[in-house]
């Protein structure tokens, strides 16, 4: 057991450490702005608590809040545990050099559950504590409620992660799935964007939209409750262990719920016993097929084609196939449409709503938004604010091949218009279909190029400025890197000068169009000429 | 092929990582970097590729200045850097192909080149392969391979031989030296002081950013008369 605190602090030390070592963790504002932003997130989660609370009185069914707050962290808590449980048992870096020391697969598993469990802190702090501060305070709840609460808070993570845990021992025992570092990636950002856009409405739904009917259902014990607490074997117990706090079958009931919680994690340690070594047999990077290529197939793939296009076929082929760089800069273009749309339609909208809104505005505000929100796309998808960043120590590439780094970096620039020009497409698909006119469409869609062209040389002009090139994992490159908000900014400053005047001006379809492409126009031409700029500062950096 | 003339090279303004070098690597030759870690071979084979640029002196490749003729001066070095984990997620032959058409290599003669240099270096089936799924060794063939695409006059390797099995370093030191023999030039650094000796027609010797020795190999050896190992430790050491 020893053994398993030491190797636990230790895995805990290296990930605080090499959190703290980048350069932008180091600077007073980071933790400022994560402060804030998980206070503020704590807080509405504390709000909609009490949302529910109050309107669960006049129905006697206020103690149902405390099962659906239990059920739901430890729900989000497996399927984030499935993710993180091989990642961390898996695919970590430091799994073949744990193999090679004088430990028990219980106690290399044992040491990394309590580093997951750690994280699950973090979250449980901002979306389970709130809950129970709330009820605690609503329900008058004393001392007795309080320690319990904290040895609650304590012991949730461990059911919900051994089930996770499990599930993925025998996964790994006895398939091939997650065995190839590269694809789970892939699918699991996906799974993970998608979960966490799901949830983004189910809380927007619940916080806004709680009917009378649900809340009754709520009530009753019905539906979600019940499945929430039947999928988590030992649950109710830790939910009737407060809201029975002040008598002795609290008592018992949290007694039967930290059982069942030892019970879950010996279950797991045992089985990780019998099933861990084997299941990482072949775990690879990524899987090659070591096939002869037929003389066909040599002269077809590597026929000749112009340096430039060459690069941008690269670049191209570089972001999609890297898991991170695909979720942040491929995949980024066709959200934003998305989440529009999201936004709308959880804040109680419909498309039908959203349409008359579109057709309300004149054929000169459509394009200039149209065209501003083209702008933002281009500034808000990390292609062209990572582009020097994601060299990383490999920077010195870009400088013993002989092709001018003006070319490269306008190769880079083009990459980043190319996959922009995705997201312009489909927002210009879904004005048509919200009703916007062909003419004002294909007027926006002829103004994106210069918007699409500004967005992203300033997203160039700014990363090789201040590249990022220190990192050790490309979610460093692209996911901590400063240049992608300050590109961002920069493009909700353009969208703006490409809206605000044609609105407040109320100006006509021409004039509006007029002054957008003198806008953009005159944004490219500076930003163009800023590349000179750019190109020293790489040519003349070490690397 | 290359000369290199009083050139010094410092980081931060303060580590002078070279120290005023002077030295010409003729035609014909392969050339051998040798130093210490840190003692600035590194930093030099950077100065010659043109990926960074010294603070004074000048250094000409083929003729040509590596600052004010960079391209053409990049044209005609075939360079392999000391880390081979780059482009981990292209396959082999996209990353070959990418080479050819940077170094602009003629259509006609891109399928000879690599299915010549894929034999050799036993890499025709991980070709289709993504350069991750490759190991060490696979990776570091694999960037030899795209840095001789364009059949480079000069070939400045960074460390070649690390990871490499022994019938790609026998082939790879077979290859360096027919191409010195047909009139071309091959430096490269390296810790390994066999290789250097067995290989080399000449050497340089460098310690704390300077200097130490250059020239051939059997006149580095006639100083003293003593093996190669112990007059390496003895520059060295009072660099």
């Amino acid at each position: 057991m020893r053994k398993v605190l030491v190797l636990a602090k230790t895995l805990l030390k290296s990930s605080s450490g090499a959190a703290v070592n980048q350069k932008q963790g180091r600077r007073w504002w980071v933790p400022l702005v994560l402060g804030f932003a998980f206070l503020s997130m704590g807080f509405s989660v504390g709000m909609m608590a009490l949302g529910i609370y109050e309107a669960l009185v006049p129905l006697g069914a206020q103690g149902v809040i405390m099962p659906l707050a239990m059920g739901g962290t430890s729900a989000v808590i497996f399927i984030f545990g499935v993710f993180y449980t091989v990642s961390l048992m898996y695919h970590a870096d430091d799994v073949p050099l744990l193999l090679a020391l004088p430990l028990k697969p219980w106690q290399i598993l044992g040491a990394k559950f309590l580093t997951l469990v750690v994280y699950e802190y973090i979250f449980q702090a901002f979306i389970l504590m709130p809950v129970l501060v709330v009820y605690g305070i609503k329900s008058g709840a004393g001392a007795v409620y309080i320690l319990y609460s904290a040895i609650l808070f304590a012991i949730l993570p461990v059911i919900a992660l051994s089930m996770a845990a499990v599930l993925v021992m025998v996964v790994m025992r006895f398939t091939s799935f997650g065995k190839n570092k590269q694809a789970f990636r892939f699918a699991g950002g996906i799974i993970a964007l998608v979960l966490a856009i799901g949830l983004n409405i189910g809380m927007q739904n619940t916080m806004t939209q709680l009917t009378p009917e649900q809340l009754a259902a709520l009530a009753d014990g019905s539906s979600l409750v019940s499945v929430l607490e039947r999928m988590f074997p030992g649950l109710p117990f830790a939910s009737q262990a407060l809201i029975g706090s002040n008598t002795l079958s609290g008592l018992w009931n949290l007694l039967l719920f930290v059982l069942c919680s030892a019970a879950a994690l010996a279950v797991f340690l045992g089985l990780g016993q019998l099933l861990y070594f084997k299941g990482l047999t072949g775990v690879t990077e990524a899987a090659g097929k070591r096939r002869l290529l037929s003389a066909e197939e040599l002269d077809k793939r590597t026929a000749g084609t112009s340096a430039t296009r060459s690069y941008i076929g690269k670049e191209l082929k570089m972001l999609t196939r890297s898991p991170i760089a695909f979720m942040n800069c491929v995949l980024m273009n066709l959200i934003w449409p998305v989440l529009v749309l999201v936004m709308v339609f959880t804040r109680g909208g419909s498309f039908a709503e959203l349409s008359g809104v579109v057709a309300s505005l004149n054929a000169g505000d459509a394009v200039a938004v149209l065209t501003g929100v083209a702008a933002f796309m281009s500034c808000a998808n990390a292609v062209t604010s990572t582009a020097v960043s994601r060299e990383g120590k490999q920077l010195y590439f870009m400088k013993y091949i002989p092709m001018p780094i003006r070319k490269q970096l306008m190769a880079k620039v083009y990459t980043g218009m190319l996959l922009s020009a995705m997201g312009t497409v489909l927002l210009i698909v879904l004005a048509l279909a919200m009703g916007v006119g062909v003419l004002t469409a294909l007027l926006a869609l002829a103004l994106s190029l210069p918007a699409v062209a500004a967005g992203s040389l300033v997203g160039m002009l700014i990363d090789a400025s201040r590249p990022k090139l220190d990192w050790l994992n490309e979610q460093q490159a692209i996911k901590q890197n400063v240049n992608v908000l300050l590109h961002m900014l920069a493009g909700v400053l353009i969208g703006a000068a490409v809206i605000a005047p044609v609105m407040l001006l109320r100006m006509s379809l021409a004039g509006a169009a007029a002054y957008i492409a003198v806008l953009l126009g005159l944004l490219t031409l500076v930003f163009l000429s800023g590349m000179r700029g750019a190109t020293s500062r790489i040519e003349t950096m070490d690397a | 092929m290359i000369e290199i003339s009083n050139v010094t090279k410092t980081y931060g303004g303060r580590i002078r990582a070279v120290d005023n070098i002077t030295f010409t690597v003729e035609p014909g030759c392969i050339y051998g970097f040798l130093g210490p870690n840190g003692a600035g071979k590194t930093t030099t084979i950077k100065l010659i590729a043109g990926i960074i640029r010294p603070d004074s002196g000048t250094i000409r490749v083929c003729g040509h200045d590596t600052v004010r003729e960079a391209l053409a001066a990049k044209k005609s070095i075939g360079f392999v850097p000391d880390d081979p984990n780059a482009f981990l997620h292209l396959k082999g032959l996209e990353y070959l192909k990418f080479m050819g058409d940077i170094y602009e290599v003629e259509a006609g003669k891109r399928r000879e080149i690599i299915g010549s240099l894929a034999e050799r270096f036993d890499m025709t089936k991980a070709l289709g392969d993504k350069i991750q799924s490759y190991s060490h060794g696979m990776r570091q063939k694999i960037v030899i391979m795209g840095a001789l695409m364009h059949q480079p006059r000069v070939w400045l390797l960074d460390e070649p031989m690390t990871g490499l099995d022994p019938k790609s370093a026998f082939e790879l030191k077979s290859m360096m030296r027919e191409h010195a023999d047909a009139g071309n030039t091959v430096f490269f650094s390296t810790h390994v002081l066999e290789v250097a000796e067995k290989l080399c027609d000449s050497v340089a010797v460098i310690g704390a950013g300077r200097l130490l020795y250059s020239g051939s190999m059997g006149g580095l050896k006639s100083q003293r008369g003593e093996s190669l190992e112990k007059l390496f430790l003895e520059m060295t050491e009072n660099a």
